[in-house]
């Protein structure tokens, strides 16, 4: 069983982007040559926390990686559920199918990266061997934990704990991607000083009594002739693998006592025949009211919500680490009213088929509530904890003067971000998985690469007149400077209300001609409306990439059968 | 006013005429021409991927139709769909809903949306949520992502019935309800026709077709084979023989499948 796993596993490997495989073996192939560099070369007293540094990255790496790359090739343990296998097998099947493959060889051959300094010291007959059996005993503990992390993350949908741990993930992620240049920029200032001084002796402290450090301990203590530390460490390590091993194997057992728990209590809010109504009665109040709900109860929704917010304190905390950085860390609420637009970019898709209420139930004023809904709701749902992540990180540094910023910036990028989100959703809306049939963190939508980038960029770009008041401003080219710029706060609210309004009505204006056409891409994957106009032409193109992406996919397949065929 | 009234009476409650859908090479619905009048119980029944959920979806404004038209009380769904929309209740079959709304802020939503007055909404809500004994759920706070395939039906039902339409469009209604609901459901619908509203529901049942309707439509490959009062279409025999005449029955040869079971 385990051969047919493994041969399934590579099947859906090479049904994965090959641009993108390529890339992450080279990305890999640096970063495995980058670690022996930084071995080799680190001064001899701190070569070991040098290395325990890199080991401890590895299996951070490692446990993440599957979710950065939304698990393709990973083998979940529900396709198996119908099959009369024992569930206990299949379970060990299934740990051990995650260790062939490319990326596993690379983090095998970093571990190994402990020989380089048992190699070095004294007893090398000794130490080696211990280093190489450490090794081997650390990469299990990295797959292993690699394989429970991404099975967590599957049953993480089903909890707010597991959302929120996903949502954290993500955040950091994100949160790299956009500013990770600063740690890695201030990493490269310090590498030389790294590899020469070490790390200092608290953080190796604590660096040592990791378990990805525990191989590293070992093979020291088998160069110091210290048999029975060896036997200590090797130990401990075996112990942590096996405790892995076990709860994999009660992650990876298929599922049959029924996905969610019940519910205890009735949700926030759903007293709606009893209670008070709080929002206007209007249409614009219908689906502000349904959107805030949506955006609170549903997990993916709060996924997109809570990995903002771990995004916006994860560059802050980046912010921290820099020197020239610190002051402007309360600019990280920033991000969060920014993440609006990349976490809202797909609201239509993420509805899926439900669009077929505003079709059937449509008025005059249906289209413009329904993105009016949206757009507040979005708003209101951001913009405290936005406030929040900036208060934060202002308590941190105290720098205050950077809330005439903060205020300037946050209503642009809000009015922006949400208009951008809204239209990008109705034109560019990329269906995922059916809403009552997700269970993976990334099933609710398909492919969103293009939306991502035009918000991203479309945001940027929009809020370029209030990023220009700040500069004209704090340079005193307008106004005193070493002044806070309060009146490009005025600029701001302006940019932020134009923004909200334009783009909304860009929106309505899609919508109203082709809500159908929407309707079509969601249920029949396919654009059949009326082709005129820019933005029809963009979801023509975003449709035209779903489509091709697809038809590559098949052609590929057809390529490989027709090869196979060939063979045979 | 008298001849206004006549005229508007004898309108048909929906009429399809000379509608297609092709979806690339393939005819989904093959100009199809339809005409239910004002007060019927229309039955649409054909085999799976007949093409009758593509016919409905373009009757009520959720498909554009490559070619032909569709009318609703004499309103074009595609060139007057607020006019037409107001006139119709719509169930459609396997679509999504707002997920983690419960049945009752569903409703809510949906009045609203409809442009009902609050407290018409409220109480109809309420009614509609005890006759489909949706209520015990809803003191659970249960939402719709949780409910059952046969509550989701009916949670659908009553959006289509909530504003009180004139013609109401059913994919499915029945199936998965179970036969204590079924009987709930089969009286809202005649009591519906009886007070000069009109029915159209597709369905693959047919016993439940013959009981219920008094017009039916066969349709098989994306075109009407044969459409008329009960009677008419059954020519004397059952539905389901007249069907299975119509569409053409699948042998089952004795070597084919002998393995199951041996």
């Amino acid at each position: 069983m385990v051969g047919v796993l493994i041969s399934m596993k590579f099947a859906m490997l090479r049904n994965s982007p090959r641009g993108m495989r390529l890339l992450g073996w080279l990305v890999g192939a640096l970063l495995v040559a980058a670690t022996w560099a930084g071995a080799v070369t680190a001064a001899e007293a701190v070569r070991a926390e040098v290395i325990a540094l890199l080991l401890l990255m590895w299996l951070v790496g490692a446990a993440l990686g599957p979710v950065t790359m939304s698990g393709a090739g990973v083998l979940r343990p529900e396709y198996f559920a119908l099959l009369p296998l024992d569930r206990r097998k299949l379970a060990v099947g299934l740990l051990v199918s995650t260790f062939p493959g490319v990326a596993s060889g690379y983090v095998l051959l970093a571990a190994a990266v402990i020989a380089v300094p048992a190699a070095a010291g004294g007893q090398a007959l000794l130490a080696v061997p211990v280093a190489i059996l450490g090794a081997t005993l650390t990469w299990v503990l990295a797959l292993t934990l690699s394989r429970v992390v991404y099975a967590l993350l599957g049953a993480a949908m089903r909890t707010r704990l597991g959302v929120e741990i996903s949502a954290m993930q993500f955040g950091l992620i994100i949160g790299s991607m956009l500013a990770g240049w600063i740690v890695v920029a201030q990493a490269f200032a310090t590498i030389p000083e790294l590899l020469q001084g070490g790390v200092g002796t608290q953080v190796a402290g604590v660096l040592a009594w990791l378990p990805s450090s525990w191989a590293l301990n070992a093979a020291s203590a088998a160069g110091a002739g210290e048999g029975l530390a060896v036997l200590g460490w090797l130990g401990l390590l075996l112990v942590a693998v096996v405790v892995l091993v076990v709860l994999a194997m009660m992650l990876l057992r298929t599922e049959v006592d029924g996905g969610t728990a019940r519910r205890r209590r009735r949700p926030a809010g759903s007293r709606v025949l009893t209670g008070r109504p709080v929002l206007p009665q209007s249409a614009t109040g219908a689906v502000l009211g349904k959107e805030l709900r949506q955006w609170w109860r549903d997990p993916w929704r709060s996924l997109e919500l809570r990995s903002s917010i771990w995004a916006g304190i994860t560059i802050g905390v980046f912010a921290l680490t820099a020197p020239w950085g610190r002051d402007f860390a309360p600019l990280a609420g920033l991000v969060v009213a920014f993440m609006v637009a990349l976490g809202g970019c797909n609201l239509y898709g993420q509805d899926g088929t439900a669009l077929w209420m505003t079709i059937v139930g449509r008025r005059e004023d249906t289209v413009r509530a329904d993105v009016r809904g949206r757009q507040l709701a979005t708003i209101l749902l951001f913009a405290l904890p936005a406030l929040a992540v900036s208060a934060l990180f202002t308590l941190i540094t105290g720098s205050a003067w950077v809330w005439a910023l903060v205020a300037a910036m946050l209503p642009a990028l809000f009015g922006v971000a949400s208009g951008v989100s809204v239209l990008l959703s109705a034109i560019g809306v990329s269906p995922g998985v059916d809403p009552r049939r997700r269970v993976g963190p990334n099933d609710a939508g398909g492919d969103l690469s293009l939306q991502a980038q035009v918000a991203m960029w479309g945001t940027t770009l929009l809020v370029a007149p209030t990023v220009a008041a700040i500069v004209l401003s704090l340079t005193g080219v307008l106004g005193t400077p070493g002044q806070p710029p309060w009146w490009a706060v005025l600029v701001g609210v302006l940019n932020g209300v134009v923004a909200f309004w334009l783009l909304g009505k860009a929106a309505i204006a899609y919508l109203d001609r082709r809500l159908t056409t929407v309707f079509s891409q969601i249920r029949y994957r396919r654009f059949d409306g009326d082709d005129s106009g820019l933005l029809a032409g963009f979801a023509q193109a975003s449709q035209k990439a779903e489509d091709q992406a697809r038809a590559a996919k098949e052609k590929e397949r057809r390529a490989k059968v027709g090869a196979r065929n060939v063979v045979d | 006013m008298l001849e206004v009234m006549e005229q508007t009476d004898r309108v048909p409650a929906l009429e399809l005429s000379g509608l297609r859908k092709e979806f690339g090479e393939k005819v989904a619905v093959d100009d199809v021409d339809l005409s239910v009048p004002q007060g019927a119980f229309y039955g649409l029944v054909g085999p799976n991927g007949a093409g009758k959920t593509t016919a409905l979806s373009m009757a009520v404004g959720l498909l554009r139709p490559t070619a032909g038209r569709a009318h609703v009380l004499g309103i074009d769904v595609w060139s007057d769909p607020i006019g037409a929309k107001t006139a119709l209740g719509v169930l459609p079959d396997g679509l999504a809903l707002p997920e983690r709304l419960t049945g009752a802020e569903l409703l809510t939503y949906w009045g609203r949306l409809r442009g009902m007055e609050t407290a018409v909404i409220r109480s109809r809500t309420q009614e509609l949520m005890r006759v489909l004994e949706l209520d015990e759920a809803e003191e659970h706070g249960t939402v719709v992502l949780e409910y059952s395939t046969g509550m989701r039906k009916k949670i659908g039902l009553a959006t289509a019935l909530l504003h009180s339409p004139r013609v109401l469009v059913l994919d499915e209604p029945y199936e998965a309800v179970d036969p204590v609901s079924a009987r709930v459901l089969t009286k809202i619908l005649r009591r519906f026709t009886a007070a000069g509203g009109s029915v159209v529901m597709s369905s693959h049942v047919m016993a439940l077709v013959e009981q219920l309707c008094d017009r039916v439509a066969i349709i098989a490959r994306g075109q009407v084979l044969a459409d008329g009062t009960l009677d008419d279409v059954r020519a004397g025999a059952s539905l389901e023989e007249r069907f299975v005449g119509l569409v053409g029955e699948r042998g089952l040869g004795d070597e084919e499948l002998s393995w199951l079971a041996s």
